[in-house]
């Protein structure tokens, strides 16, 4: 069975694609906090508490997982943060905090997966979980799609750089997820029945992303590379 | 912070150059709109006090605010 790592695996689309890959692969899920992964364990998945922020720590600790249990044949990063602040209001520690997670980290996740010890040789491949506002930036969230629009250009020049690895993204549409939960005060009822009225598909799941990201990470996805996935119901259409 | 003071920071918040009183209507401020409300609640937030978009309905005033802010 393959190793894969899901990266920010203890809620939302990272814990959804931990869920469904496990039984056919070997699942590492990490997350910050470890108690947040326990109830993943049931499922055989093994819980590896990091903080994706200590950047200095990614490639020795990709290193010594894959020395310990096996080489991985993929890195899905879905860790993320986001914020709603007017562009009046946004300090430096807002851009700084943002970007670390959304972008800074998945590149040296990218490049720690790309050394030979951390790979397979057998279909390797990445995947990033992008956002639609990468390319449709809204108000109050400029920082998010910025940090999400440098991701989808990361993917596109890690795609030409570390081939024959596959390095691609998936942009979903807005979902109900801990983090979009966590400003309800905005992302309140009416304004879920406007996405849900506008997207042609209605509201989507974290269980769609997770289907397509599983696709991507499969053997049916073995031409792909350099691309980034709307997903999303049609609502960017 | 005097009350004086957080008239100037409420000003500064929503970017406003009308001279602020406590009596001034929010509706007679062109910049007080749904941005100028997120930029309030993030103000707030900073000061340690939390609240909700609702909490914004029926105000009138910059004194209204004021006392928002004060809880």
């Amino acid at each position: 069975m393959d190793n894969v790592l899901v990266v920010g695996a203890s809620s939302g689309i990272g814990r959804a694609t931990a869920l469904r890959l496990a039984g056919r692969y070997r699942v590492f899920a990490m997350a910050r906090r470890a108690d947040r992964l326990e109830a993943l364990t049931t499922e055989g998945i093994v819980p590896v508490a990091f903080d994706v922020t200590r950047f200095d720590e990614i490639t020795p600790t990709l290193k010594d997982l894959a020395k310990e249990y096996g080489r991985f044949q993929a890195l899905i990063y879905c860790a993320g943060v986001q914020n709603l602040k007017p562009l009046r209001m946004l300090k430096a520690t807002d851009l700084e905090t943002i970007f670390a997670v959304n972008t800074y980290a998945p590149a040296l996740f990218a490049q720690a997966f790309a050394a030979r010890a951390v790979h397979t040789k057998e279909n390797p491949s990445m995947v990033f979980v992008s956002s639609i506002a990468a390319q449709r930036p809204e108000p109050v969230i400029l920082a998010y799609s910025a940090s999400k629009a440098a991701l989808d250009n990361m993917v596109k020049g890690l795609a030409k750089e570390v081939a024959p690895i596959r390095v691609n993204g998936v942009a979903p549409g807005f979902l109900r997820t801990e983090m979009t939960k966590r400003f309800a005060h905005v992302y309140d009822e009416a304004f879920v029945e406007r996405v849900e009225k506008s997207y042609p598909l209605g509201l989507g799941s974290v269980e769609n992303v997770a289907a397509l990201i599983d696709f991507l990470v499969s053997d049916d996805a073995a031409y792909l590379t350099g691309e980034i996935i709307r997903i999303d119901g049609g609502g960017a259409l | 912070m005097t009350r004086d003071e957080m008239i100037e920071a409420i000003a500064e918040v929503i970017d406003t150059e009308a001279t602020l009183t406590p009596e001034t209507p929010l509706e007679s401020l062109e910049e007080y709109d749904s941005v100028a409300v997120l930029s309030l609640m993030s103000w707030f937030d900073e000061l340690g006090i939390s609240v909700a978009p609702k909490d914004f309905e029926g105000l009138k005033t910059v004194a209204d605010l004021l006392a928002l802010a004060e809880g």
